[in-house]
């Protein structure tokens, strides 16, 4: 477990205060394996079984994540929570001119295993796994923040900060990541969804790893883009 | 009510049963509606989603609107086979042609309008209508209001 910033006030009015006990996070990760489990075994390898609307908005976010990418030459990439494997559909179409060493992770057994048969071939790799077991150029996550189903706010943040830190420690030159805007909260499944303005996460990460941030908004989704470069 | 292609004689309803019309056109509005614009030019601007080169298959599928998995493939054949034979109020375009430029045209635009999808007897015009206005009276917005010719169902 990472410390968090108790210093960092969050929009809501409260504060981190200090990191969770490893055991919380160890329920939250098997409350988020199961979720995505059952929703790729009812809908399939397809946006609504990684929990996403369609295709076309889930390929806008990997437009902006894949914006830490410098693809004028060959890179390696690792893709946190990489459900059935989608990204790998998007780069093969937007950026076949590149050789990129992609290496997708997910809690999901099963959508792993999806993603294995859908991609048997093609020298991509994919394993069951919290983080990235290698060091990349670059690592992304797509929508890994938004679903917090019942946890508390204050695990949840735990867990964003954990994986952070983990995206951190696993990439050369720098992650990107998305979140929900308070914007999002306002449907009926807003009590089972993370939503935070920027400035929190983007003060946390120019604090924990003397990086630069960028903010990306403003791209038609109620979300927001992090790209952290080192 | 059931869109009818009236050329072939045949009513949508061969295609996707009454049920089926209902859902896709709430999806369309859903989709559509004030407050996806901004999702939707975007979108637009990114991938040119609407387009001469692509079907409206393709786009209404990469925007996961279809109608239960039992009648998707009768959908799509009435989007890329049906339709692209119905007329339209532009003479140099068929019925596919002008949704597709209709929704081009204004997600290109500065300032887009949500679009509001709807149905019109075919036997009082016979071709796909595009125009400004208030759908309904309780959407104050203008709206683009894309109408497809419709027999109902016997």
């Amino acid at each position: 477990m990472y410390p968090v910033l108790d210093s960092v006030t969050m929009p809501e009015g409260s504060s981190y205060k200090g990191a969770n006990k490893p055991a919380d996070l160890g329920d939250l990760y098997e409350t988020i394996e199961r979720y995505y489990t059952r929703r790729v075994t009812k809908h399939g390898a397809t946006p609504l079984g990684a929990d996403w609307r369609c295709r076309a908005t889930q390929e806008l976010r990997f437009v902006q994540l894949l914006k830490i990418c410098d693809f004028s030459r060959p890179l390696s990439l690792n893709d946190v929570g990489c459900g059935y494997g989608a990204l790998v559909a998007y780069l093969a179409e937007r950026h076949a001119g590149t050789d990129v060493d992609y290496l997708g992770t997910d809690l999901s057994r099963a959508m792993i295993s999806r993603a294995k048969r859908r991609w048997r071939g093609h020298g991509r790799r994919f394993v069951v796994s919290r983080a990235a077991p290698r060091v990349a150029d670059y690592s992304v996550a797509s929508g890994i923040f938004n679903v917090k189903l019942e946890q508390p706010v204050d695990t949840w943040r735990s867990f964003v900060a954990d994986t952070l830190h983990a995206m951190h420690k696993t990439s050369r030159r720098g992650f990107a990541v998305n979140f929900m805007s308070p914007a999002a909260a306002a449907n009926e499944r807003s009590t089972m969804l993370y939503c935070t303005a920027p400035e929190p996460w983007v003060h946390y990460c120019k604090q924990q790893f003397r990086c630069s941030v960028g903010v990306i908004a403003n791209y038609g989704l109620r979300e927001f883009t992090l790209l952290i470069r080192f | 009510m059931s869109i009818n292609n009236e050329t072939q004689g045949e009513p949508m309803g061969m295609y996707i049963d009454d049920r089926g019309t209902l859902d896709v056109l709430s999806q369309l509005n859903r989709r559509f509606g004030h407050d996806e614009t901004d999702e939707m030019q975007t979108l637009q601007h990114q991938f040119e989603l609407f387009s001469p080169k692509r079907s409206l298959r393709h786009s209404f599928s990469a925007l996961n609107i279809e109608p239960q998995r039992s009648q998707r493939k009768e959908w799509h054949r009435f989007l890329e086979q049906e339709l692209p034979k119905y007329k339209s109020d532009n003479k140099h375009q068929n019925g596919h042609d002008r949704v597709v430029a209709a929704l081009k045209e204004n997600f290109e635009s500065k300032t887009p309008l949500p679009v509001f999808f709807t149905t019109h007897r075919k036997s009082e015009n016979e071709g796909v209508k595009v125009e400004v206005g208030h759908p309904t009276v309780f959407m104050p917005q203008n709206h683009v209001i894309i109408s497809i010719p419709t027999t109902p169902r016997k």
